[in-house]
């Protein structure tokens, strides 16, 4: 194994190091604005108005929030590269891995040495996976701490507020993209198709992942003016029947008499339906974070799995 | 080769097609004995590198089948791999990996590689060990090349024209090679080659394939044994035993002939006049059936 980690170094050095240095920045630069917005140490009622407007009587009683709003933007940017990066840093790595030796032809060696392509495509990958896992952990550490830095008077861990651009995910996504990507080099075997396809797929993973897991969740109902806890997810509005089954507005709509103008249809709506909202309470968030990192397992497995198909069956050319 | 030994190298009704179905072998039928240096001779296209790629597991036979030692490499790839050591056309080193750390990954994936000998053969041909792959010249890769499929023990080696890129000095240093590993292991070794001077100095039995068909298979020997060359006049007919006129820019005209008991009289052929004969006689064969 010692071997082949030094080989997966020596091929992909330049790639490593740059990965590395990239998510040693961005875990720095979240290190630094969590500390310093942490350093601006808000009382409980200026807390309150993170989440809401402030007007100039807020600002005089909570000098420290226009500060606070300063930097929370860049807290923001930095959020949105740690998310992109685990994902960039997968496809990259896992594009160039087969293709990389169908491309320059080096699979013919290898392909022969190993008796066992399987085995060539673990001993590959696992260096790789690990190294997705080292690099990005630090980063989804940093990250949780400048969201709940961002967040002070939130439990982020219980909260859908910037899902996806923080926390555990990071490793598990990137490893998704790790065996898209080798996936992807092993059909096409050609390095920069590979690489194009990979990052395209990432990028769809970026924007599917925390989407489809937190639309998994089943909403709850609320009636209008009910309190809804703050980091939950508003889905829709509709109407709650009398017999308690709630429908979109629209279909409670196409319920009015026809003979009723289009303008009064609304007024029939009102008297029909109790007003709800639909949301996903923030309370789910954890479910919903392990449903991406179950979803993200999957792919990566469904994907690895695709890849040791093609890859003992294909040319090495 | 008695008639319950199993072959080194066998086919039996190989044919395969490339996309739009082209034949690159059809109907191939042979064996390569254990021990036996094979030079396996044809011109571009004629089907050497499809089928030593069968061999190795990377093509799969379209019809027929290919074993090795007995052992289909599409239903047993390890069990063939184990028994092969390969070559291939173009250099195929990690251009990053230096030549010591090429031999660490053949450790790594065959844990009985003779690192002594590959060690040894390298520093006879004054290739550094620390030297990156991507800065050898063509013939150093190429030795390189050989230096791990001998290391690997394989009872069996297959190389598909390591010879195309080297110079003569190379080149002759790579048959040296090939010849006393040869004596010295019995290994069987399959050369294929479309340069037949080179292949005469190493090889003792000769496979000539011509748009994937089989042209001549057998002792290189018995080859320059059961053939003479005549000189015939283009209107003269042709004499008992016939296979060719051979093609030849220098005048003369030059008849390839099989030996019968009757007809022994002629020059001895050189081996290019057996491999151009059979070849213009396969040619000739392919524009009468066109």
């Amino acid at each position: 194994m010692k071997a082949i980690a030094k080989l997966t170094w020596r091929l992909s050095r330049f790639e490593i190091s740059g990965l590395a240095l990239a998510s040693a920045i961005v875990t720095a630069a979240a290190l630094i604005v969590a500390r310093q917005l942490q350093s601006l140490v808000l009382s409980g009622p200026c807390q309150a108005l993170i989440q809401g407007g402030t007007d100039s009587s807020d600002l005089a009683r909570c000098p420290g929030i226009r500060q606070f709003a300063d930097v929370q933007p860049t807290g923001s940017l930095i959020l949105v590269a740690a998310s992109v990066l685990p994902l960039v840093a997968g496809a990259l790595m896992g594009s160039q891995l087969v293709a990389r030796d169908v491309d320059y032809r080096s699979a013919q060696l290898t392909w022969w040495l190993s008796t066992s392509r399987f085995r060539w495509l673990v001993e590959r990958v696992v260096p790789l996976g690990l190294l997705m896992i080292v690099l990005f952990t630090p980063t989804a550490i940093a990250s949780t701490m400048l969201e709940s830095s961002m967040n002070p008077n939130i439990d982020v861990w219980h909260s859908f507020i910037d899902f996806g651009q923080w926390g555990p995910l990071f490793v598990t996504s990137a490893i998704a993209a790790l065996a898209v990507g080798v996936l992807t080099g092993s059909v096409l075997g050609r390095i920069l198709p590979s690489l194009l396809v990979s990052v395209a797929a990432a990028a769809l993973l970026y924007m599917a992942l925390p989407e489809l897991s937190v639309l998994a969740q089943s909403p709850d109902v609320f009636a209008s003016g009910q309190p809804i806890a703050p980091g939950s997810v508003l889905v829709s509005g509709g109407c709650r029947q009398t017999d308690g089954t709630v429908l979109s507005i629209d279909a409670v709509r196409a319920n009015a008499p026809a003979s009723l103008p289009p303008e009064e249809q609304m007024g029939w709506v009102g008297q029909h339906c109790q007003s709800v909202e639909l949301a996903i309470p923030a309370d789910r968030a954890p479910i919903a974070t392990v449903t991406a990192a179950l979803l993200a397992g999957a792919i990566a497995l469904v994907a690895f799995g695709a890849a040791a198909a093609v890859v003992t069956r294909r040319r090495p050319y | 080769m008695g008639s319950n030994e199993v072959p080194a190298l066998s086919a039996r009704g190989l044919a395969k097609a490339y996309r739009k179905r082209i034949l690159a072998v059809s109907g191939l039928d042979l064996d390569i004995p254990e021990g036996s240096i094979t030079a396996l001779v044809g011109p571009n296209g004629a089907g050497k590198s499809t089928l030593i790629k069968t061999w190795i597991g990377f093509e799969r036979p379209t019809r027929g089948s290919v074993q090795v030692r007995g052992i289909d490499p599409w239903r047993d790839r390890s069990g063939a791999l184990g028994l092969l050591g390969y070559v291939s056309q173009s250099p195929s080193l990690y251009r990053e990996l230096s030549v010591g750390e090429h031999l660490d990954l053949a450790t790594h994936y065959r844990p009985e590689f003779d690192r002594a000998t590959a060690i040894s053969r390298l520093e006879d041909l004054a290739i550094p060990l620390d030297h990156r792959a991507g800065d050898l010249s063509g013939g150093q890769a190429a030795q390189v090349g050989l230096a791990l499929a001998i290391g690997s023990r394989a009872p069996i080696l297959l190389l598909d024209e390591p010879l195309a890129s080297l110079d003569p000095l190379a080149r002759h240093d790579f048959l040296t090679i090939l010849k006393d590993d040869n004596r010295a292991t019995g290994r069987t070794i399959v050369l294929s080659s479309h340069v037949v001077s080179d292949v005469r100095r190493a090889c003792n039995r000769l496979l000539l394939l011509a748009n994937g068909r089989k042209m001549l298979d057998g002792s290189i020997a018995d080859q320059l044994a059961a053939h003479v060359v005549v000189q015939s006049s283009p209107d003269a007919s042709p004499p008992p035993g016939f296979v060719a006129r051979i093609p030849g820019d220098d005048g003369t005209d030059r008849v390839l002939v099989h030996t019968t008991e009757s007809n022994r009289l002629g020059d001895v052929p050189s081996l290019e006049d057996i491999v151009l004969g059979y070849l213009a006689a396969g040619r000739s064969a392919l524009r009468a059936a066109a």
